[in-house]
């Protein structure tokens, strides 16, 4: 086995683990809320760990055969590792976060049981080589989702929560409906038997619909906003950081280290995405809810990742991958952001928010930060990553596609100024406004600092991406 | 080494009715206290039983074992033998697990009918034991009226009007099933001259086509074991009996009873007398009613605003997928629809269950007037949502692998289309799931039920420990799988 | 010769169990019910098998008519006054319809699987001693009796005893 028990650790510790914490939380809670974040930051030290190995061409890997193809398999490439680095730091900072916003509700303990069963369900999802065990983990994920979404079990949450699940579930059988066609094809569900081989159209899109409805782009989107009425680290974590992130990740690893796609999907797949970031744009810049913005802004950077994983190109794709960790640290840092100014003046319309600089000018200095980073603007992280991604779109020929794109990043800069000026800066409105607890600032100036950290030290993110896109050798 | 396991399987038959037995000859006061850990005993004896005979059953390499009461076994068409293999061992385990459950809580107030229950449910039981056991068709037939029987008497436990519309509604719908199964029966026998399963296999292995008889014998037969398993358009009288029947009752009926006397006999047929020659004509029928019971049940689901009923429903759509399963008559169809068969009877125990407790609670099913019980009642809300969603298919419970094996195997004969239908129609299920969710448990409080305590003692341990087999099962079904090709089933 | 005669029982037979369904007083049902067995009985005999007539006889039209004489009679039944004839034909006047359509439909089958009503017996029906086929081949269905038996009972006592 040697030390293939870092991938099994990194998914089975939070998966398993999550089962104790409720048992754990009748004992005492601060012990819960340790253990949770323990077992998160397990994950994310085994996926460091496991980078050596796969950046040096020998991925860690652990494998259970079966009869008719069914058999099972976790594979730790630099894909994996890059994604799984990302999310498990994220919902780190994210859990940290909770500490301080979550303790005014009832039912934590089914809180902190769904959001590490998520985390372990996520990492089962992006190690996973087998088609199987991929739905397996996704569909836990949207479980886990909908008990996270309809948490503080208003009529209202509760109802949305459950056209969440449906939507996803409904994306998701459709999906196992792709998987079982092509086992039916290839006689195998084995990702890695299928590289390079090719699938039928009506196969591709019928996989599409679930990635579309993970990834919540259009125009299986609707769930999204809907879930800004959920508690901030829920958002953060399902809308911003992880899961639709899960989405886009799954796509890369079926199709860029998987099946090879017909070319007219390098067209279509960006348009849709294209026409998503638009729209979700658009509807950021108009809304009033500092919350929703928040979530139109996270489908509008899912879909640019989106774009560049299917425009084709290699830069595109190390785009992508670097734009997967880009993403889920800034957005994740703005819904934080959102909804700890939320929290603290109990008001949601910008219209009704003003000069909180001054009042709290650490959750400022985080909004700017991560704000910066999804504006794309240097020496931000997110500046690489957008550039990759439009560069990509550039040299896959379709220059319409960089000009759409170019568009959006346009409006992504005007919608979040605009926030950005209109809350923290001008008269102050809400006066009582005060930075709450610590552990809320402080995670999000983790996540404001990382996104300028990683934007600092960029060759380090950059290197695996391009290491990975590389070694998809199909350009 | 054949004969000690032998001898362990007499416990199926012995057990039962030692207990019955027991029940009526010793003295009254002492049986009446003793009739639920009797029950329950009697439910956990024969899943230990199965579990260790299937265990012993693989340390022999053996696939299955022949027995016989009294006689010797080689009297030349003989059927006095009764035979265990894995299918039997599965459908022995679930009869003892669902009426350990059914006797978990106690449920009835006089001991009287406590006593009455006791007695029948035993019956009940050592009526499907036998069915599970024999190797004869019309021995089947004999031993599923006997549950039959049973399960009229039973529904009319209280002898209420409710109660005994309820065992007459099943009473009539019986005999019908039973007249359609013995004229299929008839048309089978006139042709081979035996009953037996070996004989018939040999029989239908050899000749094809069959004689237009046979084919409706067939027609006959899925019939009378549609009524039975109400499979759709045979299933009105399922709901209203869910719903009439005294609690344990409908956790036996929906957890066992139903299952056994019907689908479990529709998977022994087919697969028996597949050999190898397959009849077309039942398969595309069974293809056909199974596809239309899994969506309707699941449509009419959606509308119920009974709790039971709505549960009563779903359980008839899942009956449609294992029936899809038997339709593809290949082993790996019947492994799926076992497979399905396992995973309902857990599911149903433990949704029927849940209802009982939450019937009990807050005297009424009726799901406008509940609501927010996860609080008072978190582990019921719990094991609801985890048996539903097992049943919806969802990971990781068994009843995703059992409905991916019933897929890829229609699938694999041909039915892409159709497959593709019943797996989508998983989030109709899904839908019904958190239509009870929400309207029961997982909503904002409900102000007249805020007084209700959860129930304690027998029955949460019964639904938790149900609800952890689900989940335990599924993780260990690749292991199965595997277990199964070293066997050479695949 | 012998077919004529199975038509005319198998007409009898359906007539009494039109009776025995649809009659308003429980005596009369319990006779037009051990007709129906009688019937059945003959009918057995003429297609050959014997020993199916005797237990037939024996049990269904002895044992079963007097037991459920006995039972009727001592129980005495106080419903109100019982159904008139007419009043109870009306009641259940779409039975004999229903049977004339299923007769129907059973006739259509027979035409077209070739059926015939002569007395045949299974092709393989071996000259077994009754005992060996009773004790040996059928022990499973001896015990699915015992039970049987004891099912009878206790849904009689539940159904019918008053509690205590």
């Amino acid at each position: 086995m040697g030390s293939q028990w870092l991938i099994l650790a990194c998914i089975f510790v939070p998966l398993l683990g999550s089962f104790l914490l409720p048992v754990l939380g009748r004992i005492n809670t601060n012990a819960r809320n340790l253990a949770s974040l323990l077992f998160v930051l397990v994950s994310l030290v085994c996926a460091v760990l496991a980078l050596h190995p796969a950046m040096t061409g020998q991925p860690l890997r652990v494998w259970l055969e079966l009869p008719q193809g069914l058999s099972l398999g976790f594979l730790g490439d630099g894909m994996a590792i890059l994604a799984a680095m990302a999310f498990s730091l994220t919902a780190a900072v994210i859990i940290f976060y909770s500490f301080g916003y979550i303790e005014r509700f009832e039912n934590l303990n089914e809180y902190y049981f769904m959001v590490t069963l998520f985390m372990g369900a996520v990492m089962g999802a992006v190690f996973s080589t087998n088609l199987i065990l991929t739905y397996a983990f996704w569909e836990i994920t949207s479980i886990c989702c909908w008990r996270l979404l309809g948490f503080d079990r208003s009529e209202k949450s509760i109802r949305l929560a459950g056209k969440a699940l449906l939507v996803n579930v409904c994306g998701s059988l459709l999906m196992l409906a792709g998987f079982i066609s092509v086992y039916m094809n290839m006689g195998t569900f084995n990702l890695l038997d299928m590289q390079g081989r090719g699938v039928d159209n009506w196969l591709m899109a019928l996989m599409l619909c679930g990635i579309l409805a993970k990834a919540a782009v259009l125009p299986l989107h609707s769930w999204l906003p809907a879930s800004s009425d959920a508690p901030a680290p829920v958002s953060a974590l399902i809308g911003g950081a992880v899961m639709v992130n899960l989405g886009v990740y799954i796509y890369a690893r079926l199709f860029l280290a998987g099946f090879q796609l017909e070319p007219v999907w390098t067209v279509v797949t960006p348009a849709i995405a294209a026409v998503s970031a638009l729209i979700s744009a658009g509807a950021a810049m108009r809304e009033t809810d500092i919350r929703r913005i928040m979530a139109y802004s996270a489908v509008c950077q899912t879909s640019f990742i989106l774009m560049g994983v299917s425009c084709g190109t290699m830069i595109g794709a190390a785009g992508g991958l670097i734009s997967i960790l880009m993403n889920a640290l800034a957005c994740g840092g703005l819904f934080l952001c959102a909804g700890t100014v939320e929290r603290s003046t109990g008001v949601r319309d910008i219209n009704e928010l003003g000069g909180l600089a001054k009042n709290m000018p650490l959750t400022a200095l985080s909004f700017g930060l991560c704000a910066l980073s999804v504006m794309g603007l240097p020496p931000f992280g997110g500046f690489f990553a957008k550039y990759m991604l439009i560069a990509g779109a550039v040299q896959s020929g379709h220059i319409w596609l960089a000009l759409l794109f170019a568009a959006a990043a346009l409006m992504t800069v005007i919608y979040l100024l605009r926030v950005f000026t209109r809350v923290f800066f001008g008269p102050l409105i809400n006066h009582e406004a005060t930075e709450r607890s610590w552990e809320m600032v402080v995670s999000m100036l983790i996540l404001g600092g990382l996104t300028l950290l990683t934007g600092l030290f960029i060759n380090v993110p950059s290197d695996i991406a391009v290491y990975v896109a590389e070694s998809l050798g199909r350009w | 080494m054949s004969a000690s396991l032998a001898s362990l399987m007499y416990a199926f038959i012995g057990l039962p009715l030692l207990a019955v037995a027991g029940l009526n000859l010793a003295g009254r006061r002492l049986t009446r206290r003793i009739c639920r850990p009797l029950g329950v005993f009697v439910g956990l004896a024969q899943m230990a039983v199965a579990v260790i005979s299937q265990l012993l059953l693989l340390q022999y390499h053996k696939s299955s074992v022949s027995f016989s009461q009294f006689w010797d076994m080689t009297v030349s068409d003989s059927a006095a033998y009764l035979r265990v293999d894995a299918f039997s061992l599965v459908a022995l385990f679930c009869i003892g697990m669902a009426v350990a459950a059914a006797f978990s809580f106690k449920w009835f107030d006089s001991e009287h009918n406590a006593f009455n229950f006791t007695n029948m449910a035993l019956l009940l039981m050592l009526g499907l034991n036998g069915a599970a056991l024999v190797t004869d068709l019309f021995s089947l037939y004999v031993f599923i009226e006997i549950a039959g029987l049973c399960s009229y008497t039973l529904t009319a436990l209280y002898r209420e009007e409710r109660g005994l519309e309820g065992g007459f509604k099943q009473l009539i719908l019986g005999a019908l099933a039973s007249v359609l199964i013995l004229i299929g029966l008839a048309f089978i026998f006139m042709e081979c001259g035996s009953l037996r399963y070996d004989a018939l296999a040999l029989f239908f292995s050899e000749e094809l086509p069959l004689p237009i008889l046979d084919y409706l014998a067939f027609l006959f037969l899925i019939g009378g074991f549609g009524i039975k398993a109400g499979l759709v358009p045979f299933h009105q009288w399922l709901p209203d009996v869910y719903e009439s029947a005294p609690a344990p009752v409908s956790i036996l009926l929906s957890g066992i009873a139903t299952q056994m006397m019907g689908t479990y006999a529709l998977i022994r047929i087919m697969s028996e007398l597949k050999g190898g020659a397959a009849d077309p004509v039942a398969d595309a029928i069974l293809l056909l009613l199974g596809l239309i019971t899994i969506f309707v049940g699941a449509l009419a689901a959606l509308a119920q605003k009974d709790m039971k009923r709505c549960l009563a429903y779903s359980s008839i759509s899942q009956i449609g997928y294992i029936v899809l399963g038997v339709s593809c008559g290949n082993a790996f169809g019947f492994i799926g629809a076992m497979l399905h068969f396992f995973t309902l009877t857990l599911g149903n125990t433990v949704l029927f269950t849940d209802a009982a407790a939450v019937d009990l609670a807050t005297n009424t099913t009726d799901m406008e007037r509940l609501g927010g019980l996860q609080k008072q009642m978190p582990l019921v809300g719990v094991t609801n949502l985890i048996a539903f969603l097992s049943n919806a298919g969802l990971p990781p419970a068994v009843g995703f692998w059992s409905k991916l094996l019933i897929i890829i195997a229609v699938w694999q004969s041909g039915n892409g289309f159709i497959a593709g239908l019943a797996l989508v129609a998983g989030v109709l299920t899904v839908a019904c799931c958190l239509k009870v969710q929400r309207k029961v448990f997982f909503g904002p409080d409900v102000e007249e039920l805020s007084g209700v305590s959860a129930p304690r003692g027998g029955v949460v341990v019964s639904s938790l420990t149900l609800s952890g087999l689900i989940v335990v099962a599924g993780l260990l079904i690749p292991f199965l799988l595997r277990m199964l090709q070293a066997q050479g089933l695949f | 010769m012998p077919q004529t005669v199975i038509i005319i029982c198998l007409i009898l037979s359906v007539v009494a169990g039109l009776v025995c369904a649809m009659s308003g007083r429980l005596m009369h049902a319990a006779l037009a019910l051990a007709g129906l067995s009688a019937l059945t009985a003959i009918i057995l005999f003429l297609f050959g098998a014997t020993m199916a007539a005797l237990f037939e006889l024996s049990c269904c039209v002895g044992l079963v008519t007097v037991v459920l004489a006995v039972a009727v009679t001592l129980t005495r039944p106080d419903s109100p006054e019982p159904e008139t004839a007419p009043a109870s034909i009306k009641r259940f006047s779409v039975l004999p319809l229903l049977l004339i359509f299923v007769g129907l439909m059973l006739l259509i089958v027979m035409i077209f699987t070739g059926f015939s009503l002569d007395p045949v017996t299974a092709s393989n029906v071996t000259a077994e001693p009754f005992r060996d086929v009773f004790w040996g081949t059928r022990q499973a269905d001896i015990l699915a009796q015992i039970i049987l038996i004891l099912v009878g009972a206790f849904s009689v006592v539940i159904l019918f005893k008053e509690s205590e």
